[in-house]
């Protein structure tokens, strides 16, 4: 039970986190100006 | 479920988020890609989910009484009442730090979503700051004091909370005065968000000055709420000690209200730029300076409840934080400098600068008076105890002129064409003041009494003078258009208030003490008291033993109070719960101690003038603090200081 719990966070967490690197940014371009 | 691994895994996992945070915003920073930053942000977020979620494991490990903690059996029982078990949060050290992690995480959260809403290329300044000072209360726990250390032998039940922590106030002082400190982590991230990124000065000192309130009005519940708890738990009849805690809440609470108080005249006037920033900075390394006393037994307090290297920590913590501030300050003092200068020095600008001034000092000889003996003994090898006398003597001209000032402020117009009738007025009304406050004289011959109700009679009617013009000016207006005025206009009534009460308790205490049988009676002044019986019980962890005191003025009936004495089965030392008797005028205070079992006992009785007034003075700054906020549209402040 715990290490489903403990995947399932890490898992969820990874995703949340490193989700704004594989996302599109507006016309390409992801730099700030 | 393994609680004990789930917390420590998600302290370990908000530390991982925390750094990983720092250390992405530093990237941003260089390299601009807002992919970095938006990772960043949700790791920030991700690091508050898991500080949340430990703490509702702890809560859940507390009510449960699961002893499997070594916390949850160091602070609670299973008779513990509920309520008591859920605030043994912040009952120890280690709850306390992650309270505060918490918290801290809970404050930069929201204000993350409003900077990043509006101003993005603040986000990665306010992360680097507050990652910063989350990495290091997540260190501190995980290295020193970890709520969810196991506790490796099973053992039936636990110790218990101490007896004194079981009052209300130990569910609403703690958590409010928390709230307070770590509030102002979003102005001092945020000042030093404005000193490094691009931010307009009127924006930063618009949310500055409201999440300034925000953390002053919880800080003074906190410390109303703490004088209340020390005036019925601890049974001496006083509501402050000058302890080093009781200070170390005090001196960023006054060093608050100074930039409350200047911060008005960078808005007006774009001066004072410098002066605001440092002292926003430096309230919440007060704060930590707060937290360091409490935790590290560096100074002798009754609050210093353990001795412990951590308090180390907090003291490298804050002379980095100090350095860090001085240094960024001066490499961008450019953009703290004012756009012009105070010329007029008897002018309401002048003299909020003047409030500022006393506060400061109030503030720096508070800190002096709490250190020095500490310092003395460090340097001079010299041990020196600094007692209440020398509080209370020193606070008095301050408070004189903090008076004067806030009488002054009221009177006085920003318009210098008002001046000379301004000065009229502050003489007319000094006169009046010194009239009626040499009729309160008679009352007692001292020199300190007259000057402070002169202070206080002049503070008072300054503010009547105020309102009155103001409400025939704008009517009923002034309250429902004006808020941030009315609301200030609140406060300073409630300051008011506060010293009434402290004055008149503190000059017109009367103290006795009775020792009789059961049925007798005993007198103090027009007041008579008859011990009528006392009876033993139960209840929870605790064997009572309560009196039955009727009170009778001039031989007329009023009340009967019920003054106890609590045996704790676990803890030895005995505690007076105290049985008061409040009244605008005066609070009769009964102090009880059985003596033998057939009834022969010892009451103290005291007589404390006006202490309603000073609670009544408490729920007006609060009162006034949230009137305040409730202001939507920006402008400068007209009227009220």
């Amino acid at each position: 039970m715990d290490d489903i719990l403990i995947f399932l966070l890490l898992i969820m967490t990874i995703l949340y986190i490193f989700y704004p690197y594989f996302e599109e940014g507006k016309n390409g371009n992801t730099k700030d100006k | 479920m393994n609680i004990s691994l789930m917390g420590q895994l998600l302290e370990v996992g908000s530390l991982f988020l925390l750094t990983y945070t720092f250390f992405t915003s530093l990237i941003y920073l260089k390299k601009k890609d807002f992919q970095i930053l938006k990772s960043s942000i949700r790791s920030f977020k991700a690091a508050f989910l898991y500080s949340l979620i430990a703490i509702i494991l702890l809560i859940i490990a507390l009510v449960n009484s699961d002893f499997s903690l070594e916390y949850v059996a160091s602070y609670t029982s299973r008779e513990l009442p509920l309520f008591y078990k859920i605030t043994a949060l912040w009952a120890g050290q280690a709850g306390s730090l992650l309270f505060w992690l918490f918290l801290q995480l809970t404050y930069s959260t929201i204000f993350l979503k409003k900077l990043t809403d509006n101003k993005r290329e603040l986000a990665p300044y306010f992360l680097l700051i507050t990652s910063i000072s989350s990495i290091f209360f997540n260190f501190l726990i995980l290295a020193f004091t970890d709520p969810f250390a196991p506790l490796n032998v099973s053992i039936p039940d636990g110790r218990g909370m101490n007896p004194l922590l079981q009052n209300i106030g130990m569910v609403f002082h703690p958590p409010t005065l928390y709230l307070g400190y770590v509030g102002f982590i979003v102005p001092f991230a945020y000042g030093f968000s404005y000193l490094l990124g691009k931010e307009e000065e009127a924006n930063w000192i618009k949310e500055t000055r409201k999440w300034t309130m925000i953390s002053w009005i919880f800080l003074t519940i906190g410390i109303i709420l703490g004088m209340q708890w020390a005036y019925v738990e601890l049974g001496w009849g006083g509501y402050w000690g000058w302890d080093p805690v009781e200070n170390a809440s005090l001196i960023p609470w006054l060093i608050a209200t100074a930039f409350l108080h200047t911060q008005i005249l960078e808005n007006k006037k774009g001066i004072f730029k410098k002066w605001n920033l440092i002292y926003i900075l430096f309230t919440f390394i007060l704060c930590v300076f707060g937290t360091f006393i409490t935790r590290s037994g560096f100074i002798e307090s009754v609050h210093a409840f353990t001795k412990s290297r951590i308090g180390y920590y907090f003291l490298f913590f804050m002379i980095g934080y100090i350095l860090l501030a001085v240094l960024i300050l001066f490499l961008n003092k450019r953009k703290v400098e004012s756009s012009g200068t105070l010329k007029e020095f008897f002018s309401k600008e002048s003299f909020l600068v003047y409030v500022n001034v006393v506060l400061t000092g109030l503030a720096a000889v508070v800190l002096w008076g709490t250190v020095y003996p500490t310092v003395s003994l460090a340097f001079f090898n010299k041990k020196i105890s600094i007692k209440e006398a020398f509080f209370n003597k020193a606070s008095i001209p301050f408070a004189i002129l903090i008076l004067v000032l806030l009488g002054i402020c009221q009177i006085f117009d920003y318009s210098l064409k008002k001046r000379s009738k301004n000065i009229k007025t502050t003489g007319v009304l000094f006169l009046l003041s010194l009239f009626i406050s040499l009729i309160f004289f008679k009352l007692s011959g001292n020199i300190k009494f007259l000057l402070l109700s002169l202070s206080t009679t002049f503070g008072a009617l300054s503010l009547l003078y105020f309102f009155l013009k103001e409400t025939k000016r704008q009517k009923i207006k002034f309250f429902t258009k004006n808020k941030r005025a009315s609301g200030a206009f609140l406060i300073h009534m409630g300051v008011i208030f506060l010293l009434v009460g402290i004055i008149g308790s503190s000059f017109f205490s009367k103290k006795k003490e009775f020792i009789v049988k059961r049925g007798e009676t005993f007198k103090m002044g027009k007041y008579e008291f008859k011990f009528q019986n006392f009876k033993m019980f139960q209840s929870g962890e605790l064997d009572i033993i309560q009196a039955d005191v009727k009170i009778y003025k001039n031989g007329k009936y009023i009340t009967t109070l019920h003054p106890q004495k609590q045996f704790h089965r676990t803890f030895q030392q005995p505690i007076s719960e105290v049985a008061i008797h409040m009244t605008p005028s005066k609070d009769i205070y009964i102090i009880y101690a059985p003596l033998d079992i057939k009834g022969k006992a010892d009451f103290q009785v005291i007589f404390n003038p006006l202490i309603f007034w000073m609670w009544l003075g408490g729920i007006f700054m609060v009162l006034g603090g949230i009137l305040s906020l409730l202001e939507k549209e920006e402008r400068g402040v007209k009227g009220n200081g």
